[in-house]
């Protein structure tokens, strides 16, 4: 049965379609393990670019966690990321419209998500927030500690990292994004974001470490 | 180490770690308040009464025609960025509140292969600017012809951060646009270092005096 036969006709109950993961590569290094990387339907895209309102719930209902999580990984707030979620699927939802296939559907909606976290940080003066530099940045290509397998951990340690570190460390860790393109999306130098990586990545590796060992 | 705190196994790299860190759930369903906004008319950027928007225009007109009314004191409490025309930030930009909204989906493209350094200097030249404007924009307006001015020129900007959004503009509309974009921010300017002149040294019976920062 074909993924758009599956879907609900306008109208029906809607225990909606489970998303379908974008192909696992995995074992490809240059594939990215975005929460973002869905495969949207072209059917149901042009149910949505044809104003259908169930068509837009569903893609709400697959996306809405990917843009929370961004949103909560980059503005460090729970209520700053609902607002950026509403703000980043209002925007998504009436401007489907301009979505013209070059890419997948997921990459255009995550660069309208990052966009709007990254306003909301500029809004608030938090872009300024970053580790200072010692000069020389050396790459920090060492194993994580072991507490980065805990997520509560790694989550506390990456909230106590300055808004501008931490964003650069999630997009390119996390959403595989180059220096070239974070320079981009945050409107800086590619050498800040290798700095601010190689920095980052050091002082949340000493988070961590402390983590590790709570009665130190 | 204490048996109750045992370590999780190690990852094999810092990717893996954050792939391995779960969705978040929204504190609430959002679904039913985007229903909402979506059933209401798009908002339009800014767009101002009839009687405003002439005054604004009026306004705008007038602009090249104001005359420096009173030599600028020895200390203009201005600060230090906009006295005089200074390097830009490194790519440093700091929007004012009322530019957020228009310039969320804006962001300069890389540079072309070939090196467009016209289009970097424009570039550079709107996120000096934009750094300047969150400087200046400190100061809330207190002119109601300042307010209506200040509304229809982020109205407009507003209108070409729309189309610079767009993903099928040539590289002489994107340019021109950008170009357009600089020529709006300058003006902002003006009238924020008019709105910062009037609250540091104006009187109920001062007379417009515009202030060139950069």
């Amino acid at each position: 049965m074909s993924i758009e036969s599956s879907l609900p006709a306008p109208g029906e109950c809607l225990a909606l379609a489970p998303a379908v993961a974008a192909a696992d590569r995995r074992c490809d290094p240059a594939a990215t393990r975005s929460g973002f990387a869905i495969e949207v339907p072209e059917a149901l895209l042009a149910r949505a670019r044809a104003g259908d309102p169930a068509a837009f719930e569903q893609l709400y209902r697959w996306f809405e966690r990917p843009v929370f999580t961004l949103a909560l990984r980059l503005c460090g707030d729970r209520d700053e990321a609902s607002e950026a979620l509403q703000e980043t699927m209002l925007k998504l939802l009436r401007r489907i419209g301009d979505y013209r296939g070059s890419g997948p559907f997921w990459g255009w909606l995550r660069q309208v998500a990052i966009n709007e976290a990254l306003q909301r940080l500029r809004r608030g003066r938090r872009l300024d927030e970053i580790l200072p530099l010692d000069g020389h940045e050396p790459e920090d290509d060492a194993p994580p500690p072991p507490a980065a397998a805990d997520a509560v951990l790694l989550q506390r340690a990456l909230l106590a990292l300055p808004a501008s570190t931490r964003s650069v460390l999630w997009l390119y860790h996390a959403e595989g994004h180059t220096h070239e393109e974070i320079a981009e999306l945050m409107r800086r130098t590619p050498s800040f974001s290798k700095s601010q990586l190689a920095r980052g990545t050091r002082r949340l590796r000493a988070l961590l470490q402390v983590e590790e060992s709570p009665h130190a | 180490m204490p048996d109750r705190y045992k370590l999780p196994s190690a990852t094999g790299d810092w990717h893996e770690a954050f792939a391995a860190m779960p969705l978040e759930r929204p504190p609430c369903d959002g679904w039913p308040r985007l229903a909402a906004a979506l059933a209401r008319p798009p908002r339009t950027h800014r767009r101002l009464p009839w009687a405003l928007a002439a005054a604004a225009a009026a306004c705008l007109a007038a602009l090249p025609l104001l005359p420096l009314q009173r030599p600028l004191p020895a200390s203009t409490g201005l600060p230090a960025s906009a006295a005089r025309d200074t390097p830009p930030r490194d790519f440093a930009v700091a929007s004012s509140p009322q530019m957020a909204d228009s310039s969320a989906s804006v962001a300069p493209p890389a540079s072309s292969a070939s090196g467009d350094t016209h289009l970097d200097h424009v570039h550079a030249e709107s996120m000096r600017l934009e750094a300047l404007l969150a400087e200046l924009s400190a100061t809330a307006p207190t002119d109601g012809m300042q307010l209506a001015l200040s509304a229809s020129l982020h109205s407009r900007m507003g209108e070409i951060d729309d189309a610079l959004a767009g993903s099928d503009l040539d590289e002489t509309t994107r340019a021109g646009l950008w170009r357009q974009r600089v020529a709006l921010l300058r003006e902002l300017v003006g009238v924020a270092a008019d709105q910062r002149w009037n609250a540091l040294y104006g009187d109920a019976d001062a007379d417009y005096a515009l202030i060139q920062v950069y």
